[in-house]
Parts: C-alpha cells; sequence; structure tokens
C-alpha cells in the first residue's frame, strides 16, 4: 500500500466556483465550463424580470446569465486574455463578472475588464461600507442560512468577498476579458447588494483593466484595499520558495499533525476517523458517498491549486455550493493539472479530508498505480480506484479534462492572495471555509510550488447536516444537477480515456444526485439544456420512473376534475329560483322519462334441422288430439261365444236339478274336523248362555252365507239361546233381520227381537271399532237397533251380566271376507278369555281362515266353511234349508266347471300344438 | 198386503237379476241400471243405518240426555267426538279441508296402531308360533310332521319365489338366477299354483253357489207366474 497522498492538482470546486485555475488566466473559459454551467449561460436568455424571484440574489446573478452574453463569449474571449492562456473561467463566474464589468462597462463601454484584482476587491470593500444596505435588501430574498450567517457575523460586511470571489474577480479582469456587449445586460442581473457597489467597481475594475497585462505581485499588492493589505503580506511569498514546513507551521494543530505524520493507508486513517465528524464518519453510508469523494476532490484540488489561491468561502456560499457539490467532485478530478504533486501535499489535507471512507482511501493507491503517465506519479497515486478501473471513455473525459482545466499557469501568483479582504482572513471565516481553503491552499502549494496558505482553518464542516442538499435541490430547480453535470462531463472526458470514474462516481453520488445523470442519457448532458421558459424557478417537466409515476395521483385528480368539469359545463338552471346555478340534481329522475323501448325481433334463427324436428314435433302433437276410427267389432267373437256358451252351460246345469227337483246327487260327504268341533261347539253353549253372532256379509253373497249359517243358527234357535247380533257392516244387521226370518220361516222357533236376540246394529270403525267393542262392548254399542238400551236393560235379561267378551259363551262370526274374519280373530279372539270363537266363511274365504283354525293354539275353535260344510252341517243337525237345496246344483255346477277346466286345457294344448305344428311346417316350408 | 209387497220386492229383484245376468253379454244398459240401483240404495241404507245407528243412537242422543239431564259429565266427553266428526265435514272444502287434517290424523293414526297390532299380535307371532309347534316332537305324529314340512317348504319356497336378485352373465348374456334359487323358486311357484287353484276354486263355489240362489229364486219367482198352483 502506497502512503495516503494528496491528490494531483486539480480544479476543485472551490477553483470552478471562484479561483481560476491561474491567476492570471484570461483566455475563454468556455472551453472549461461544465456543461452544466455551459447549458446554464446558454439557457439564461430568460427575461431580466425573471431574476426576481425570490432566489439569492447572488444566484440570481449566477442564474442571470444572459444568453447573449454567453454567445458574445467567443468574441470576447478572442480579445480577452483569456482566449491567450486557453483557460476560462467558469460560467457561473462569469455570470458574477459581467455584474461586476457592468459597472464598468457602463463608464468604460467596451472597455475589458482589465482591471487588476486590487481594484476589483475595492468595490467590495465599498460593500463591506455600505453594507446596511445590502443587508437590507438580502434579508428579504436571501436563503436563511446567510441571513443566518449575517447575524452571526456582525463584523463582517455583507458584502465582503471571500477570497475565491477576490480571485475570480482577479481572473476576470484578466486583459482582453472585457465583454463589453455583456454588460449592458447584466448590469440588470446584478444582485441588490451588488448593485450599490457598481460604481464603486468601476474604478478598480478599471484600473485591473489596466494592470492586467503587467500582472505582478507588486502591482497588486498596490491594488490591494488597506483591508486586504495583510493578507497579501503572509500570502505573497512565491509560492516556489514557500515550504511545506511553513505550511505546516501555519496550519492548525490538527493539520499540522497530519501533516507530520506520514499517510499511510493502514496508520493515518484510524486516526483520520478518529476526527471526522460525524457525518463523515460514517463508513458505508450511502449518502456520505460523495462526501468523501469531495473530499478527495478538495484535496486534489488542493494540491491543484496554486498557493495563492486560499479558498475561503462564508457558509453562504459554501451552501451556495449545494447543488455542485456533486460536479465539483468530478470537476476537481477533471482539472486535476498533469504536474505531479509534491508527495508532502497530502499531508496537509485536514483530518476531515484525510478521513474519508475506506473505499475513499483505497482507491487512491490503486489510482496512482493505474494513471498511464508515469511522469505524474503523484497523480497516478491520488487517483481513486474508480477513476482506473473504469472504462475507457471515463478515462477518456477525465484526461481530456485534465488538459483542458489546467492552465499554462497553473501556479497563481502569490500576489493575488494579498487582494484578500480582511474578513476573508482566517480568523473572520467559518471554521469550516477555512479549513476547506486551507485544504485548497495546500494543494495549491504544492502543486505549484506556490507560497503556502495561511491555514488557520479549524475542524471541517462536521456540523453541517445533509439536508442542505435537498434545500438547495429545492431552492434551486433551475439548477443543473450535480449528478447531470456529471454525466455530462462523462460523457465529454470519456473520449479522453484517462479514468474510468463513472461508476464508482455514481455510487459516491446522493440519490438526487445520480438519479438525473441516468436520465441524462449518453453524449448529452441534462445540464445542457435549457432553462425552462424564462422563470428562474420553473422546474423543467421530471422523468419520473415508472413506478413512481403510477402512484401519482394525477388520473384520480384529473378524473375527479374532469367529472367536475362536466358538472360545471352541464346542468346549468335556466328558469326558476335556482336559475344560474349548476350541478343541480334534475327534479325528475331520469326513470321518469319515457322513452322508446328498443325493438328486438321475436323471429327465431333456426336451422333446417332444428326447423325439421319442430315439424315433426307439431305432427306428433296433432296426430295425439285427432280421433282415431275404433276398428269394428264382429257382433259374435269366440271369446264371447265360449263367454256365453259356458254360461249357457252352467246355467242349464244348474237349472236342471233345481227345476225338476231333482236329487241324484248323494248326500254331502262327511264332514271335516273343524265341522264338528264347530257343531260341538255350537252344541256346547249353555242353555242360559249369550252367544253373540256376528253378521259381517254382504247381501250379494247372502245365498252362500245363508246357507252355511242357517243350520248353525237354527240349532241355537232351536235350543233358544239369545242371540246379539252385531256387524262391522252397515248391511250386517239387515242380513241378520233376514236371516233370522227366513229361519223362523224354515222352521226356527220364533225370535222375537229383545226377547231372544237383541240386534246391536253396525260397529263403526272396521278393525278400531272391533278393538273398542273387545275393550268395552257397553260403551261402543250401547243401543240396540230399536233404540232401547241393550245393556243393563231389564227387559233384556239375558245381558244384565254381560259386560265384556268374555262374559258371552260364544263367538260366531259369519263372513265371507277373509279380512273382516282377520280382524275378528286378531281384535276380538284375544278378548274371549278362552271362549270359543266359530268361523261361519264363504268358501272363497277359507284359505286364508283356516290357518287359524290349524294353528295350535287355535286361534279359530269352529270352522264352517261354504256350502259343502253348511250342507253337512245341516244333514248332520237335520236342518233342511238352502244347502240342501242347492247341493245337488252345486255338485253339478262343480263337475261342469271341472269339466270345463279339463275340456278348456285340453283344448288350449290341442290349440298350442297345432300351432306349434303348422309353424314348424310354415318353417320347414320357408327353409 | 204383505204378499204383495213381497211380490214387488221379488219382482223388482227378478228384474235386477237378470239385469245383472244381461252381463253375459257384455257391458249393457240393464247391467247399468242394476248396479247403479244397488249402489245407490247400498249408500243411502249406509246413510240411515249410521246416522241411525251411530250419529243419533252413539253422540247425538245421549248428548241431548245429558243436556236435558243436566249432566255435564256426560256432556263433555261426547263433545270430543262431536267436534272431530264436524271437523271432519271440512275435509269436503278443499279451503277447509286442513280443519279436518287433525280429526283423520287422529283416526289414521289410532287405525294403523290397531291394524299393526293386530295383525303383530293376532297374526305373526300366533302363526309363527303355531308353525313352530308342528316340530314339536313332544306330540309329533308322522302326518303331523309332513303337514308341518309341507307347510314349512311351501312358505320357503314361496318367500324365496320373490326373490328377484341375479348374477350378471358374462358375454353379454341376460343375467339369471342361481339354478339352485332357480328350483327352490319353482317349489315355490308350485306352492303359489296351488293356493291361486285353491282360491280360485273357493271363488268359484261361493260364485256358483250365488248362481244357484239367484237361479233357484227366478225359479221360485217364474215357476208360480209360468205355472201357477204349482
Amino acid at each position: 500500500m502506497k502512503p495516503l497522498q494528496a491528490k494531483p492538482p486539480d480544479d476543485d470546486v472551490l477553483g470552478s466556483l471562484g479561483h481560476p485555475s491561474a491567476p492570471d488566466d484570461t483566455g475563454d473559459l468556455g472551453g472549461d465550463l461544465p456543461d452544466w454551467l455551459d447549458s446554464l449561460r446558454k439557457s439564461d436568455d430568460m427575461p431580466p424580470a425573471a431574476s426576481e424571484e425570490p432566489s439569492p440574489d447572488w444566484l440570481g446573478g449566477l442564474r442571470s446569465q444572459p444568453e447573449d452574453m454567453l454567445d458574445a463569449e467567443p468574441a470576447s474571449s478572442a480579445a480577452s486574455g483569456f482566449a491567450d492562456s486557453g483557460d476560462e473561467p467558469e460560467d457561473w463566474l462569469r455570470g458574477i463578472l459581467p455584474v461586476e464589468a457592468t459597472g464598468e462597462s457602463d463608464a468604460a463601454g467596451a472597455a475589458d475588464l482589465g482591471a487588476s484584482p486590487g481594484e476589483e476587491l475595492d468595490w467590495l470593500q465599498r460593500i463591506g461600507a455600505d453594507s446596511d444596505k445590502p443587508a437590507d435588501q438580502t434579508s428579504e430574498n436571501v436563503p436563511e442560512w446567510l441571513s443566518e450567517l449575517e447575524d452571526a457575523s456582525p463584523d463582517m460586511e455583507p458584502a465582503s468577498v471571500p477570497e475565491w470571489f477576490t480571485q475570480e474577480a482577479q481572473d476576470r479582469v484578466a486583459p482582453g476579458d472585457a465583454r463589453p456587449e455583456q454588460l449592458p445586460e447584466e448590469s440588470d442581473e446584478i444582485p441588490d447588494w451588488l448593485v450599490g457597489s457598481a460604481e464603486a467597481e468601476h474604478d478598480w475594475l478599471a484600473e485591473e483593466v489596466d494592470q492586467q497585462p503587467a500582472p505582478s505581485a507588486a502591482a497588486q499588492d498596490e491594488a490591494l484595499p488597506d483591508w486586504l493589505t495583510p493578507l497579501p503580506e503572509e500570502e505573497s511569498a512565491p509560492a516556489a520558495g514557500r515550504s511545506a514546513e511553513r505550511v505546516e507551521a501555519e496550519l492548525p494543530d490538527w493539520l499540522s499533525q497530519e501533516i507530520s505524520e506520514p499517510l499511510t493507508p493502514t496508520a493515518a486513517q484510524p486516526a483520520e476517523e478518529e476526527e471526522l465528524p460525524d457525518w463523515l464518519s460514517g463508513e458505508g453510508e450511502p449518502t456520505l458517498d460523495w462526501a468523501s469523494q469531495e473530499v478527495e476532490e478538495q484535496a486534489a484540488l488542493a494540491a491543484a491549486q496554486p498557493a495563492e489561491e486560499e479558498v475561503e468561502l462564508p457558509d453562504w456560499l459554501t451552501s451556495a455550493e449545494d447543488e455542485a457539490h456533486a460536479w465539483m467532485a468530478q470537476e476537481s478530478k477533471e482539472k486535476v493539472p498533469p504536474e505531479a504533486q509534491p508527495a508532502d501535499e497530502e499531508a496537509q489535507l485536514p483530518d476531515w479530508l484525510l478521513g474519508v471512507e475506506d473505499e475513499t482511501i483505497d482507491w487512491l493507491p490503486q489510482e496512482a498505480e493505474e494513471l498511464p503517465s508515469a511522469a505524474q506519479p503523484a497523480e497516478e497515486a491520488m487517483l481513486p480506484d474508480w477513476l482506473s478501473g473504469q472504462e475507457d471513455e471515463q478515462l477518456a473525459w477525465l484526461s481530456q479534462a485534465a488538459e483542458e482545466k489546467v492552465p499554462p499557469s497553473a501556479m497563481q501568483p502569490a500576489e493575488e492572495e494579498a487582494e484578500l479582504p480582511d474578513w476573508l482572513s482566517s480568523e473572520k471565516l467559518p471554521d469550516w471555509l477555512a479549513e476547506e481553503g486551507a485544504q485548497g491552499a495546500v494543494a495549491a502549494q504544492g502543486t505549484a510550488g506556490a507560497p503556502g496558505l495561511d491555514l488557520t482553518a479549524g475542524e471541517g464542516p462536521a456540523d453541517e447536516d445533509l439536508d442542505w442538499l435537498g434545500e438547495l435541490e429545492a431552492a434551486f430547480p433551475e439548477m443543473p444537477s450535480g449528478a447531470q453535470v456529471a454525466s455530462s462531463w462523462g460523457a465529454t472526458e470519456a473520449q479522453e480515456g484517462l479514468s474510468e470514474p463513472a461508476a464508482a462516481f455514481d455510487d459516491a453520488l446522493p440519490g438526487w444526485f445520480a438519479q438525473p445523470e441516468a436520465e441524462s442519457g449518453g453524449g448529452e448532458s441534462a445540464a445542457a439544456k435549457p432553462l425552462a421558459g424564462g422563470e428562474d424557478l420553473d422546474i423543467m417537466p421530471a422523468e419520473l420512473p415508472s413506478w413512481l409515476e403510477a402512484m401519482r395521483p394525477v388520473a384520480a385528480v384529473g378524473a375527479a376534475a374532469g367529472q367536475d368539469e362536466e358538472i360545471t359545463k352541464g346542468d346549468l338552471v335556466s328558469a326558476g329560483p335556482l336559475a344560474g346555478l349548476r350541478g343541480v340534481l334534475p327534479a325528475e329522475p331520469d326513470v321518469a322519462q319515457i322513452t322508446k323501448p328498443p325493438v328486438y325481433t321475436v323471429k327465431l334463427q333456426v336451422t333446417d334441422l332444428q326447423k325439421s324436428h319442430a315439424d315433426l314435433l307439431g305432427q306428433l302433437l296433432a296426430m295425439e288430439g285427432e280421433p282415431r276410427p275404433i276398428p269394428g267389432k264382429p257382433v259374435i267373437t269366440t271369446q264371447r261365444l265360449l263367454r256365453l256358451v259356458i254360461a249357457a252351460l252352467l246355467i242349464l246345469t244348474i237349472l236342471v236339478p233345481i227345476v225338476l227337483d231333482l236329487s241324484f246327487v248323494s248326500a254331502p260327504p262327511a264332514p271335516a274336523e273343524a265341522l264338528p268341533a264347530a257343531e260341538s261347539l255350537v252344541a256346547g253353549v249353555p242353555q242360559e248362555g249369550v252367544v253373540l253372532v256376528a253378521i259381517d256379509y254382504e247381501p250379494g253373497l247372502s245365498g252362500e252365507m245363508d246357507a252355511v249359517a242357517g243350520p248353525v243358527l237354527d240349532q241355537l234357535m232351536k235350543r233358544g239361546i239369545f242371540l246379539t247380533l252385531v256387524s262391522t257392516r252397515t248391511t250386517g244387521p239387515l242380513q241378520a233381520e233376514r236371516l233370522l226370518a227366513q229361519l223362523t220361516n224354515l222352521g226356527a222357533p220364533q225370535y222375537a227381537p229383545g226377547q231372544q236376540y237383541l240386534n246391536l246394529g253396525y260397529i263403526p270403525g272396521g278393525a278400531m271399532g272391533l278393538l273398542g267393542f273387545a275393550e268395552a262392548p257397553r260403551q261402543v254399542l250401547p243401543q240396540a237397533m230399536s233404540g232401547e238400551n241393550a245393556w243393563g236393560n231389564s227387559d233384556i235379561p239375558a245381558l244384565l251380566n254381560v259386560n265384556s267378551l268374555a262374559d258371552f259363551a260364544l263367538l260366531i262370526v259369519a263372513t265371507e271376507n277373509p279380512d273382516t274374519a282377520r280382524f275378528w280373530i286378531e281384535q276380538v279372539q284375544p278378548k274371549l278369555n278362552d271362549k270359543p270363537l266359530v268361523m261361519l266363511i264363504s268358501a272363497q274365504a277359507e284359505p286364508m281362515v283356516r290357518p287359524y283354525y290349524e294353528a295350535d293354539p287355535k286361534q279359530v275353535q269352529g270352522l264352517v266353511s261354504g256350502l259343502a260344510a253348511g250342507a253337512s252341517y245341516a244333514a248332520q243337525s237335520g236342518y233342511r234349508g238352502a244347502a240342501s237345496d242347492y247341493w245337488s246344483a252345486f255338485s253339478i255346477g262343480m263337475w261342469v266347471a271341472g269339466l270345463l277346466i279339463i275340456v278348456a286345457g285340453l283344448v288350449n294344448a290341442l290349440s298350442a300344438y297345432l300351432r306349434r305344428g303348422k309353424e314348424g311346417v310354415e318353417g320347414e316350408r320357408q327353409t | 198386503m204383505t204378499g204383495f209387497v213381497d211380490l214387488i220386492g221379488m219382482a223388482v229383484g227378478f228384474l235386477l237379476t237378470i239385469c245383472v245376468f244381461s252381463y253375459i253379454f257384455g257391458d249393457n244398459f240393464l247391467f247399468r241400471i242394476a248396479i247403479h240401483v244397488f249402489i245407490g240404495v247400498a249408500a243411502a241404507y249406509t246413510v240411515v243405518m249410521v246416522g241411525y245407528n251411530v250419529i243419533w243412537a252413539q253422540l247425538l242422543s245421549p248428548l241431548l240426555s245429558g243436556l236435558l239431564s243436566g249432566q255435564v259429565v256426560l256432556v263433555v266427553p261426547l263433545l270430543v267426538p262431536l267436534l272431530g266428526g264436524i271437523l271432519l265435514l271440512a275435509k269436503m272444502n278443499s279451503r277447509l279441508s286442513i280443519m279436518g287434517s287433525p280429526v283423520m290424523a287422529f283416526l289414521v293414526g289410532v287405525g294403523a296402531a290397531a291394524a299393526v297390532g293386530g295383525a303383530v299380535l293376532g297374526t305373526l307371532f300366533p302363526q309363527v308360533e303355531a308353525s313352530a309347534n308342528m316340530f314339536d316332537f313332544r306330540s309329533i305324529t308322522a302326518l303331523k310332521f309332513l303337514n308341518g314340512s309341507i307347510i314349512l317348504v311351501g312358505t320357503v319356497t314361496t318367500l324365496l319365489y320373490f326373490t328377484f336378485w341375479a348374477r350378471a352373465g358374462g358375454g353379454g348374456a341376460a343375467a339369471q338366477r342361481p339354478l339352485a334359487l332357480r328350483a327352490i323358486s319353482w317349489v315355490g311357484q308350485v306352492f303359489i299354483a296351488i293356493t291361486f287353484g285353491a282360491l280360485f276354486a273357493g271363488v268359484y263355489a261361493a260364485s256358483l253357489t250365488a248362481l244357484i240362489e239367484r237361479t233357484n229364486f227366478m225359479v221360485d219367482f217364474v215357476i208360480p207366474l209360468i205355472f201357477p198352483g204349482s
């Protein structure tokens, strides 16, 4: 690692601000101007009235550089000494110079601004004398920081110009640098505080013009005002004779210490960091990158500056360079003169300059190594990494800038410093300014061998906050940003291929600085763009990034504004009490406005296939509604003929035994098992017992049921058993009455109602009624069919002791319906308490009821089913009734039926056989 | 007088019987007249029977008797069936039918409960018990065992006959029941055929008896008319 060395001589920001690279620069500085300043010059075609913005006056002077002045610069430069020297003053200084020269121009017309520096500073003295007026004037327009500065330094004249200003004046008044055509216009833009001293400037400017052709230290000393005389004495020593020791002696302690210690990246850096203020010591903070670069640039500038150029900027000027902080850094690098800098100059750097970030220190040795010029060892050492490591194009502009910025006479004579006023002395300057001046002076001293500076600077500008950057940006929007300047410079100087600082430089720049650089794009600098309109504070339309553009509420505001505009445009009430108002809601809603409804076609768009399907469906529906003719039937069909034959056969077979009273059929067969049981049960009814008889059959089957029930009831009636008749059918009670009457007619005893029997009538409710009757017979059937009380009636003694069904001696159910029989079995039989149940049923119900009789235990104790059982029962009991009469007919009919079934079966089998044979024959024929 | 009324009655019966017999030749006007007369007479008789034997005899007569006698205890229980009967009349009107729904629900519920209870306790359990008792070895006989076996086989095979699940045939063949099941079903089918034959025989016997009775009635009515004094 190489020891830390001061940057190669270069025009730093201070140099660009007010210190020309050489005191005797009389050439046109237009070529050396940074782009942003160049653009500033070109864009200063704004009207004079535009300069009356609330910006500081001195900046107004800067901004108010008329374009015509710049346009006239070549001519003036040609006539001035700057053209010869090839060095040009900074543009913003041009903006100041014409102000100064305005008075002169008024007096001398087109005379050159060849006033000596000493004469140029006279007006500053007068300004100091007339401090009241400028103070009042500037108090209105100057920034706050400037006002504070004035308040804090009451003894300092408001018009007191710093040294750099004086130096610049000296540069500007070089012989042949007069620009008479600009003076009248520039006079309008003179700050107020300068206007007051304009007349005073005329004199010294004229003198300076006269003295400029042969500038010398002695002449300058003579021109120096009184208040500047001490300063030249200190700084009049030639730069070459100024040794490092003397500089070191003049340096403050902290600086002396730095000088005494060999600066090495390893040893000097920690100590420097300790002395760094907080805002500089924050390594790694992006916001301080630019500061580190600036420090380096300041050091380089100090090395490049002649010893006479003591940079002592007041606070307000320091703040004025806010906008140019970034470009100052680049400018300092660009203005590094090719001359080698003494290695010991770096020792003169203040701590705050040396105490930069690591990256800043690191690039120094690398840069020194990478610089191509072997004749410039110091310069190489001062080149940072980003300078050496950048692209060729970056190096190009750097080399170009170095060639352009460095004047032939890089060393300013020490005599120029003698013109500094008293108030510019280090004692009166702010610490930071003194420090910066000291840095610049040290750098200049080391570079040109000029006498060292009286560095009375104290500590660095640690107290300053970085917010001034933002404030300055906001206060002077028309000023090109440092990034733009840097980009423009980068584009220009990249062609030189000397360095590659762009990337590293961008990294060191603040965010607000780097963004415009990116937007500047390529070779054309954003600073080259003219300022918007003639307004000082007109802000050029920024190119917002897409993401920021998307966040702008412009659309919503625009939409809202559009709506408001619509409201204001329309609905202007023309009549009524609200006439003249806009945006009034309509009294009639829109829905009430009758409009003709749109007409839609009802024609369906269907394909041919769909249409055919629809037609087919329509035909089917139409056919369903049309009556179809019923095919005629033959009068006599086989089915009907067969029906007639069977009916006739049955009727004839039945009529013959009935009509002829033939008894050719034997007696009924012996009764089955159920019949004797029924007969015994009926016969086992006690004489005083009461038999409950249910007549539950329909009149249609009364012929069979009467034949079945007659023999049983006849047996009971012959015994005089009291019968209680009930029925679950509405026709049952009448069937019972008719049966009893029929039995009486057939020889049974006459049964009188209430005496031998009691017809309780109809039991409603089906199964429920039966269940209720089984549970409580008295409540369900309290009265007899005759209306008399059935229960507890003394007239019916048989029922006096009957309270439930179990009190009946026998239950006889005569029904042709198997379901009715089942209901009696299911609902009533369990309530009989072992009392017998005899079922007198039709033949058709026997298959359903017999299982109850066949069950074990028996649910039906006796069963008489059908005419055959009734006839058998009648034969056993000696009853001659219908069963006996019907038996022969019934027997013949059963045989006929059997024969018909057999014959029909045979006919069906034969017909089937014949059909199958016919089909087989036809099949064989077909095959 | 009694003989004339009986003669009129027998004449009406004869004519109606002839009208019903006319159905041998198919549906005809006489048959329809006889059917309509029978239905009308039966309905009228039912109304009279129910009104007189049920509503009046079992509801209104006790209610009036209680009111007249001042026996509220007898009257209050009768109000429930009276109110239920009135609400049932609301079923005739579609708008008021919902008023009779509770009463109808009560009747259906009680009727279902009675029917189900009677079927389970009066038919199912006793018949299961009876079938099981046929194989009681304490009192078993050959005939009883045979009878019981036939009943058991007939019952099982008949139930299996109504098993209609089948196994899907491969290769697109029709699904068929297993062979064993088909054999059992065939046995059950035989028992079902026998049962239907028995039922048909019973129906035929009952119908033949009715025909004989009607034929005998006509003979008894016509012969005296044709052959008076016979």
